[in-house]
Order: C-alpha cells, then structure tokens, then sequence
C-alpha cells in the first residue's frame, strides 16, 4: 500500500514539472506586455526596463523558469497585479467560495444519483427506468449556464412569494456580519493578521456557521448555495446515476448474488446488501473524476449567481492579462486535480481488495 | 543645573498654557510649501503652500476659473499627511482610506460587499444610518430582482426596459438621472485608415444615432449633436452637426480613395453606464450600421480596466466609451479628452482644437469664453477625433419607504442624507465593484461613489445638484486674476484615526499627486489621471 | 474481463477477410438499428444536419439583419416577445416564433443558422482530436519506452488541467473566435484518444498475428494502420460521438464567456450570453438558445450510447 502511493506519488512528479511549465508558458503566450500591464500605459522605456531587470524578466526564459519554479516549491506564488495582493491571500480568500460550491454540488450529484441509479437498475425496463434513464441524459446534455439561468428565473421570479423562492445572487443577505470561528475562539486577536490557512476555513461559511454555532448563517448561507450547487451538480448527478445503474446490473447478474436469492434472501436485501455495496465501488470512481466537471461547472455558475470564486477570479484575471493571478490560480487548480485523483486511486484501492496496487 | 530645575518647570507651564490657548504653536507646526522652478514644466500649479494651520494657497501658472469645481471632486479628496506616508502612497492605502466623511469603511469584504459605519466625530450634520452596504451585480436585471425581493434599498442604473415597471410599482420610487454625459464612438487617427479625415467625416454621417436611442436607451436620453451636453456650459447650438446621410457617408468613402470594404476592430468594454445603458447590443447595431456604408468591423470586447489603459495609451482603432461630468464646466469635458493634457485616445491632437480650448480655459467671463468653444465645437466636428452618439437618462430606484433618496446628476450619491424606516441601515447595489478607494488613482464612478462616502474636499457639490459648497474650506478667495486661490480650512474637523485635520495634510494630499518624483507618487497604478487631466502636467513629471 | 475482450476483437479483424467479419459489422448495424436510443439520436442528428444545411433555406429572416426600419416593424422592436399566427398573434404583424433579440434580430432565424456552427465546432473538433491523439496513442503504444512514456506524460499534464479551464487559456493565447476556440477544444480533448488507442495497441500487439507480420518483415506503418488501428476503431467511434456532445457544449460555454464566436454570429452559446441579463424580464431569449444546445447535445449522447450496446457485444448481456 505505501509503495503504492510512493510510487503514485513518485510518478506525479514530472507530471507537476509538466503542469508549471505549461502554465508559464501560457501565461508568457498570453498576448501583451507585462511591463505596460503592471505599470500603466505610461511608463516609459527606460521605468520598464529597470523594472524588468528588478522581477528578472531580463534574464533568459528558462532561468525565468527555474526562478519561477523555486518560488513556487517555496510557496510564494507572487502577487496580482490588479489588485496588488498576493495570490496566495486571494487563493484563500476566493477559493472558499467555489470549494463549497463544488463540495455542495457533489453532494447533491451523489445524493440524488446514487438511489436514481439504484431504483433505476431494479426497476429495469420499466418506465421507471427508462423516465429516469431519459432524464439522466437531458441531465447530461444541458448547458450549465442555461440551467443556472432557468434555475435563477424559475426560483427567483416565477417562485417569487411562495416558499420555495431562492435568492438567484451572492452568497449570504446584505450585511450579514460573519464572525470568523477564530476570532470567536480567541485563536487570533482582532487586529492581528490570521493565516491564510486560518481564512480559508472561516471563509467557508457553512463550516464557520456550524463551528460558531450560528444558526442564522448556517440557514442563509444553505439557502444561497442551493440553486448553484444544483446547476452544478447536475451534470455529475446524471452521470452518477448512470454509472451506479450498469454497475448495480453488473452485480446483479454475478454468482453470489444468484447465490443470496437462492438461499431465499428478500429481493430488496438482496439489491441493497449484495448487489449495491459493491456497485459503489466505481462510483467512487466517477466522483472523483468529475473534479474537472465540478471546476468547469464552477467557472460558468459563478458569473450567473454572482459568487466570486476561484472561476471567476481566474476569467477576470485572464482578461486583464493578470499574470501571476493566472499562474498561480492554474497551477493550484492542476495540483489538487492531481491530487483528488491519486486520492481517488488510493480509496478505489483501499475499498476493493481484488484490486491489486502496484 | 538647578537654576535649570526652576526653570524648567515653569518653561512647561508656559508651553501648556500656550497649547492650550493655540494649539497652532503647541504642536509646531511647520507649515509646508512646494513651488516649481518655473511654470516652464507645463502644469497648472507654481505653487502649493500651507500659510498657517488652517489657511492654504495655490498659485497657478494660468488663470482657472474652474479651481473650485476641481477640488470639489473626489479625486482631490483630503486624507492625512501621516496616513500617506505612512503607507508609501499605495499599498494599503488602497483599500484603507482615511477621510472626514461621515462614514468611514468599516469592512470591505473582497468581491463580496463593503460595509461603512457612521463616523461619530464628524463636523456635520451626522449620517441617519447608522450603517451604509454597498454590493454590486453587473446584471440590470438581478438588481431589480434584490431590490424587489427587498435585500436591498436601492439599486443603480434600472435596465432600460425596466423604467416603467419601477414607476408603476408603488413600492418602489424610481428618480431619473439627468444625461450629464456624452456615449461617443472614439476614433484613433494614428491607425489607418482613420488617418484620412474624409474617412472619420463618413463614420460621422454613416451613424444613425436616432434609431440607437430610440431603440437601445431609456426615455429621457437624447441624440447628443455634440460632445457637450446642452446644459453645460461650452455647449453651442450655433455649431450644426453633420446629420445621418449613408449616401454621402459612401460618396466621403469613394473620394477617400481607401480601399474598400475597410476591415477594422471596435472595442468596448462590457460595463454599463448612465451613457451607455447597453453596450453589447448598441456595440453590434452600429457594427450593423457601419457595414451598410462599407466598413466591417471585428467587435472586440475588454475587460474594462485594459479597455481603459489601452484607448487612453491609443492602442484602439475604434473604440465606444463615454464619459459622465465630474464638474460642470466645459473644460470637464473637452480639456479632458481633446486637451493639449489629454490622452493618446484619439490618436494625434490637433492645434485647431487644443488651441481654443486652452484660450478658452483661461478665461474667467463666460461670455469671453463662448467664442472659443464655437471655435473648438466646429474643430471637433470637422475633424471627428469622435463622433458623439448619445445623452443617456439613467436613473437609481429605492425602496418607496427610503427618506432623502436622490439621484445626482454626477452620479455621487450622498447616502448620510438617506434614511431607511423599517432597519439601521442603507444597502446599495451598484453595477460593479469598487477597484480601489484611494480615488486620486481611480476613474471609475464605481470607485469613486464610495470615496464619496469616506473622504472629503475643500470643496463638494451640494447633494442631488452640481453647484460648489463649502466642504472643509469653509471659504475660499481667488485674485482677481484667478492666478491665487486661498482656501480657509474649517476648525476642529478631525480624520477617522482621530487625528485633526490642517493645511499640511491638505497640502500633502495634492503633492503625492502633483510632484511625480515623490515617493509617494505611487497609487494604485500610478497614472494620476484625473490630476493630470485637470492640471495638464506633473511637475518632475518623466520625461517620455 | 481481457479474454473474450480479444476474441472478439481477433474475431473483428477485416484484414483477415474472414467470411465473419463482414457479417459482423452488419450484425453490429442491425444492433444500432435495433437499439432505440441510438435510431433517436440518430434521427436527432439527421434533422439537426439538415437545418444547417437548409437554413439559408428554410429560415424567414436573414440572422444578422436588425429588423429596425424594415417593412412591417413598428414600435419598439428589441425583445419584442414571440409572434405566432396560429396562438393568436393579430397576421398584421410580421411573424417571428421565437421573438426579437437585443438587436431585434429573428431569433428563430438565428437559431436556424446557429445549428451549423454548432455541428462545424463539434464535428471538426472531436475529428481532428480523433486523428492527432489516436495517432500519437497508436505510436506510444507501439513503440513503448522512452516514446512511449513522453508522449502519455505530455497526455498527463494535459489531463491534469480542467478541460474547460485549459481551454480558456488557449483561446487567450490564440485570440477568441470560432475558428480558435474550435482548436483549444481538439487540443484538450487529444489525450482521451490517446490513452484510448494506446491502451487498443496494448491489447492486440502481442497476439500471434501481428508477431507474425512484424517476423516476416512488414513494414510499421502497415501493421499500425493496416491491422491496429482498425480494430481499435470502435471505442474510438463510441468516444467520439459521445465528445462531439461535449464539444458542442464546450464551445457553447466559450461562447458563453465571450471567448468563442464573434458578434454578430448566431451562436447558440453567444446567443445565450448576450441576452443573460434578460433572463427575468424576456425568458424567451434565454430558453430557445439552451434549448437547442441541450437537443444537440442529447442526440450525440443518445447515439453514443447505442452505438456502445451495439458495437461492443461484450456489453450486451442486459
């Protein structure tokens, strides 16, 4: 098992090399000159050439590179030039925002895939199956955009007054004050700086409304998440329902399972005990491969529901040619896509002995 | 010694009491004072000084009769010398601004909200709320939604559809924004074939501004026949426009003898405006337009920031952008754009233009003035640097039940005056995000609407209007050659940090702006705008 | 799992000339004919590819004409809602099905004409995709070693990006428009087919035939493209139909964001961008656009899907 995820480990590596030096490449590809672009139209040859010598972009592109790569094993991921801040701060502030969003999309994905594909597998043929075998593909075959708008307009207009109105914008009520869980700890005193690793988690609000058991917040901050993490994850959910229907079929038709019918088993512990536990297995799978989906998924739902997350901060940071935004945001997102996977991996392992890890 | 022990004491008591009785002497001030060599440099200013605590004086290099108007804007807002300094010009001056406005930033959450508290030390008459939000949303329509769902107070610029439905509902009080402001199509005649005046002469005739404000713009917008807006002084109804002709359009293109169909690229910005209520739309009605007389255009969408720094670094060939009075002065409109101090926007300036309008700009008489912005009008038509399209009505909704709601024609909302019946607080949405809250370094009415809020000048305009109040001059003289203006501080204001206000921290204010060898000539991009728009050059300024 | 895997796939082998390999592939035909979805989508397809091809034909408006100032257009035009004779719309008034947009354009039209943008960024994408990644995943498994190994770690980092966010990326690099953001989405789609291809090459190069073509000295090429490559034509025809749906949803989502088609083109995923702010007020120019992306998209799933059950019998048991 741990030369197995050595070994994973060890073979990331010059996947990693591969993700920093195509991201500095874009970003060196990137029409436009980084000078004019952090100093303003106005600065003159001479401002920009001292300046390009300060930063080193003087030196030749691979030493660029080694410079480049150095900072970011060291953690240091420079700083936005639009808003003149370090990246890593921004990272911690913004990424919150889409990791709910993302973890709130799976959730739903899973909680709504799983027992449609379920029901759909035992029901088989029926009409129940293929409605929800057909509902499953418009799932797959919807824009998130569109769905995201139609969800907004549904929620927010049509639904207007009744109980089932939704906020369609943002991410908490107007003015609702947070207390960051470490400041009512008393971990950080309030004036004093936190780590970022200390915002990220307060920023996530759900878990700071739970942490300081703030009821309010925890409720406001649900009922906003709901409409975008749907948008998001159905998609996801789709797919997962698809994917836990064939394997549940798959299973049913395997030896031990005609073996727990002969001995007489009721159809439904059959399904549930025998046929499902191990159908999830490449579910787990499928969750975690729609990682990709959950972050594409993400960049379109924020512009519509007015979050600003890592999607949005990342378009914004394009199109004002924010290089060191751009960089850092990108290489971040690669390095947890390939995290998520190895993690994916391991657990596939772990849940399933007859996989063999090498 | 001990006959110093006697003393001593004494010596103290005499400082005390002298402290006591005038604090001028009990703090030492020193007060300072920055001349130019010479006014050789080309900006407006020889000299910036502080006379005592509370007296400042400037001495201009060329009379300018709209001093006042000037420093009433926010760009010119006070903030303290030790606060400047303290923060090197930038950094977090950015996004932590001290003022004596009355409220102060309490929080401003990134890309989420910012939140203003009342400021309780202020001088005047204190905000009714104690709280002030403001959020932003980019979308006409979900800041309608938030304002009917009630989650906010009030919204800014309503889509242009949506006029009637506000008027119409009475729960809500829609108060139009009078069109202070001119939407044109910018055109770069450094960049082929715009090079050609006969060329620019037929995008004039070939635009048919009528249909784009009929169709694309709110009721109370108008066909803008200049760069001017008829209620500003320096707009002149004896200059004839050139009227909407496709034929003679096609005839100026022939005689031009480019090569036809001209392939070109019209950029803008998707950001909504009071003068461009729908720039996508408006964007490929006139890519529509123009093919009709032979010029295709490539529409090329930036994000705003670029946008700007690329038209004013004349990077455009065409190019949509606007612009919404600050002051309302002539000089606020055409200096600024067509000036000898303006930008690369339109490529080359032109001597028949920049002539008059620095003639005119010295004078004080508006009827002395008038002929030279005839003179300057009829250049800018002739020579098209751009062709103005449209005056847009915009307008802001509020919540029936809020008090003291108003729209100013500048857009700067003054929301201290606002009271809110039914919470403690005012919600404001606007259209974007604030980029940064040191204003001497911001452009845009997002960012400067929530200075508004925080700092203040010698100067302001009263609430809802455009006229001059006093604000923390409580007077001000000018020579009779408009050459030395004095400004008369207001005692006993004090800055959000508790500290007091005096001419130094005034001083210092204008100087991190003027003298472009400071330090602490940093900003947020450093590209002073408005400053150099307004007093044309920066003294030690780079030479290019 | 691998066994009857290969036996079919030895069985498939055209090169052979076996009396059942053509057999096959009709059987495989009449299974696609026999699978519901697949004749669905199949027929999704046919009439989506014949719009594209008649729009010039069929549609009442020219999709960029503004109908300001045209005959019969009075009143304020931009998002003038649906006109429809038959549900009651006075026959004074000029007909539009589907409404105006901001520019009182014919939506209906532009919807229309929309569809061979749609099919052209879809089709071309996945196609160029197939070939350059199925090529490079045929080499690195064939080869193996140190090729081998650059080309799929190429593949990996390439994989390691979000599809989408890479894509922005390389539009920005290449300049937005159709055409650009056409490449960026065969760019990141090549590493599927890769590693798809090569895992083909894997299973098949160490059977006892194609040892006994390298033995006897056939040229590479032959006994890559000649006898490989077809019996890994498949799963690369079942992935491909399935990408063309996702392609056509990636260039909507570009689109989207301003970075695919240009003003003023009649793009589904532009159409939809433009008119996001009217969602609450004019629901209409936000619902057709999604709408017509979503039927495209389902027709390429729902033929992907049956192509899978009728070409890979090993799939058929249910």
């Amino acid at each position: 098992m741990i030369t197995f995820i050595l070994r994973r480990l060890l073979f990331s590596i010059p996947v990693l090399f591969g993700i920093m030096l195509v991201t500095f490449a874009l970003a060196r590809a990137i029409p436009g000159d980084p000078c004019r672009a952090i100093l303003g139209e106005r600065a003159t040859d001479i401002i920009c050439d001292a300046w390009m010598e300060r930063v080193g972009l003087n030196e030749p592109v691979p030493v660029q590179f080694a410079i480049y790569v150095g900072d970011v094993l060291r953690g240091d991921l420079g700083n936005s030039i639009r808003f003149g801040r370090s990246v890593v701060d921004l990272m911690a502030e913004r990424m919150p925002v889409t990791v709910e969003l993302a973890l709130a999309a799976l959730i739903f994905a899973t909680v709504v895939g799983v027992p449609l594909g379920i029901i759909s597998a035992y029901r088989r043929n029926t009409s129940v199956d293929v409605g929800t075998m057909l509902m499953a593909n418009i799932g797959v075959s919807m824009p998130v955009f569109w769905l995201g708008l139609m969800l907004a307009y549904i929620f927010g207009v049509v639904l207007k007054d009744t109980p089932f109105a939704l906020p369609p914008s943002g991410r908490l009520p107007p003015g609702m004050s947070v207390i960051p869980f470490f400041e009512q700890w008393g971990i950080v005193a309030e004036g004093q700086t936190p780590s970022s690793l200390l915002v990220f988690f307060s920023r996530l609000n759900i878990l700071n409304a739970i942490l300081t058991l703030n009821g309010e917040l925890l409720l406001a901050a649900l009922r906003h998440l709901l409409l975008p993490a749907m948008a998001v994850g159905t998609i996801p959910m789709a797919i997962i329902a698809r994917m836990t229907r064939s394997s549940v079929l798959e299973t049913l038709g395997q030896d031990y399972v005609r073996t727990a019918r002969a001995k007489g088993l009721r159809e439904m512990v059959v399904v549930l005990n025998h046929a499902v536990r191990n159908a999830l297995l490449p579910v787990v799978t499928v969750i975690g491969l729609n990682f990709g989906l959950l972050v594409s998924g993400a960049v379109l739902t924020e512009t519509i529901f007015g979050l600003t997350g890592v999607g949005r901060t990342l378009v914004d940071g394009i199109t004002s040619r924010d290089y060191p935004l751009v960089q850092g945001f990108t290489v971040f997102v690669a390095v947890a896509f390939v995290a998520i996977n190895l993690l994916v991996d391991i657990l596939y392992g772990y849940l399933d002995p007859r996989i063999r890890l090498r | 010694m001990s006959k110093l022990l006697r003393v001593l004491p004494l010596m103290l008591l005499v400082v005390l009491a002298l402290g006591l009785a005038m604090p001028a002497f009990g703090q030492g001030f020193e007060p300072m004072s920055v001349s130019a060599d010479s006014c050789d440099y080309g900006g407006a200013f020889q000299t910036i000084e502080a006379v005592d605590e509370l007296t400042v004086r400037f001495v201009l290099c060329f009379p300018d009769p709209a001093l006042p108007s000037k420093v009433a804007f926010s760009s010119l807002h006070i903030q303290p010398a030790e606060h400047l300094e303290a923060t090197g010009g930038g950094g977090d001056l950015v996004r932590n601004p001290i003022g004596t406005g009355p409220y102060r930033l309490e929080n401003w959450d990134l890309g989420n909200e910012m939140v203003f508290s009342r400021f309780d030390g202020y001088w005047g008459e204190p905000a009714k709320e104690p709280t002030l939000i403001f959020r932003w949303n980019s979308e006409a329509a979900a800041r309608l939604v938030e304002l009917q769902a009630g989650t906010v107070d009030g919204i800014d610029n309503p889509g242009p559809g949506d006029f009637d439905v506000i008027a119409n509902d009475p729960n809500l009080q829609l108060l139009e924004r009078e069109g202070l402001n001119i939407f044109y199509l910018g055109i770069n005649n450094t960049v082929e074939p715009f090079d050609n005046v006969l060329v620019r002469q037929a995008v004039s005739y070939g635009i048919d501004k009528q249909r784009i404000v009929d169709n694309f713009y709110p009721p109370g917008s108008s066909v803008a026949d200049q760069f001017m807006p008829t209620a500003i002084f320096g707009y002149t109804p004896e200059v004839e426009q050139f009227p909407y002709d496709p034929e003679r359009a096609r005839e100026l293109l022939e005689q031009s003898g480019v090569a036809l169909p001209i392939e070109t690229t019209l950029s803008y910005r998707d950001v909504v405006r009071g003068y461009l209520p729908q720039p996508g739309v408006v964007a490929q009605d006139l890519q529509a337009q123009l093919a009709e007389i032979g010029i295709n255009v490539t529409i090329d969408v930036q994000e705003s920031g670029t946008f700007l720094d690329n038209a004013d670094g004349g990077n455009l060939s065409l190019h949509l952008l606007g612009w919404g009075a600050d002051y309302p002065d002539a000089t606020n409109f055409l200096d600024y754009h067509f000036g000898a101090g303006s930008s690369a926007q339109f490529g080359d300036k032109f001597e028949e233009i920049t002539g008059p309008l620095s003639a005119g700009a010295r004078l004080a008489a508006p009827e002395d003035r008038y002929p030279f912005y005839i003179e300057a009008n009829t250049a800018i038509r002739d020579l098209v640097p751009m062709v103005p399209i449209a005056h847009g009505g915009s307008g802001v909704a509020f919540k029936a039940s809020i008090a003291g709601a108003h729209a100013s024609p500048l857009s700067n909302e003054q929301f201290a005056v606002m009271e809110d019946p039914d919470d403690d607080n005012v919600i404001w949405m606007q259209n974007a995000e604030p980029i940064g809250l040191y204003c001497p370094d911001e452009t845009d009415g997002e960012s400067l609407r929530a200075c508004e809020q925080i700092t203040e000048g010698l100067l302001a305009y009263e609430v809802a209007g455009t006229a001059v109040v006093p604000a923390l001059a409580e007077s001000y003289e000018a020579s009779d050659d408009l050459m030395t203006w004095t400004f008369h501080l207001r005692p006993g204001v004090s800055f959000h940090d508790g500290s007091s206000l005096d001419a130094n921290d005034v001083v210092m204010s204008f100087l991190v702006q003027w003298d472009a060898a400071s330090p602490l000539h940093v900003g947020r991009d450093g590209n002073f705008t408005y400053f150099q728009a307004y007093f044309t050059q920066f003294l030690n300024a780079p030479s290019e | 799992m691998a066994a009857p895997d290969a036996v079919t796939k030895l069985k498939a082998d055209p090169f052979k000339n076996h009396p059942r390999s053509a057999s096959l592939w009709i059987d495989a035909l009449k299974n696609v004919r026999r699978n519901r979805s697949a004749v669905l989508g199949l027929t999704i397809i046919g009439l989506l590819i014949l719009i594209a091809l008649l729009a010039p034909y069929i549609a009442p408006y020219d999709p960029i004409q503004s109908m300001i100032g045209q005959p019969g257009h009075t009143g304020q035009l931009p998002r003038k809602p649906p006109c429809i004779h038959l549900l009651g719309c006075s026959v004074e008034e000029p007909e539009h099905l589907m409404g105006l947009d901001l520019n009182a354009r014919d939506v209906f039209s532009r919807i229309l004409f929309g569809a061979w943008n749609s099919l052209r960024v879809g089709i071309t994408s996945v196609a160029f995709a197939i070939i350059v990644g199925s090529s490079l995943g045929l080499v690195a498994g064939y080869a193996s070693g140190l090729v081998d190994n650059l080309i799929m770690r190429v593949m990996d980092v390439l994989l390691a990006f979000p599809s989408l966010l890479l894509a922005i990326a390389i539009v920005t690099v290449l300049g937005p428009g159709l055409e650009n953001a056409l490449l960026a989405i065969a760019i990141v789609t090549i590493p599927a087919y890769a590693r798809l291809a090569r895992a083909s090459v894997l299973s098949i190069k160490e059977f006892d035939y194609i040892t006994a073509e390298r033995t006897l000295g056939a040229p590479h090429g032959r006994i890559l493209f000649g006898h490989i490559l077809p019996n890994a034509l498949t799963p690369l025809i079942v992935q491909g139909t399935l990408s063309i749906g996702t392609a056509v949803l990636d260039a909507a989502a570009l689109s989207f964001l301003g970075l695919g088609a240009q003003p003023p083109t009649p793009e589904w995923g532009a159409m939809l961008s433009e008119a996001r702010n009217y969602v609450f007020t004019s629901p209409h120019l936000v619902f057709y656009p999604g709408l017509a992306i979503m039927i495209t998209v389902l027709g390429f799933n729902l033929l992907g899907d049956g192509l899978r059950d009728a070409l890979d019998p090993t799939l058929n048991r249910f």
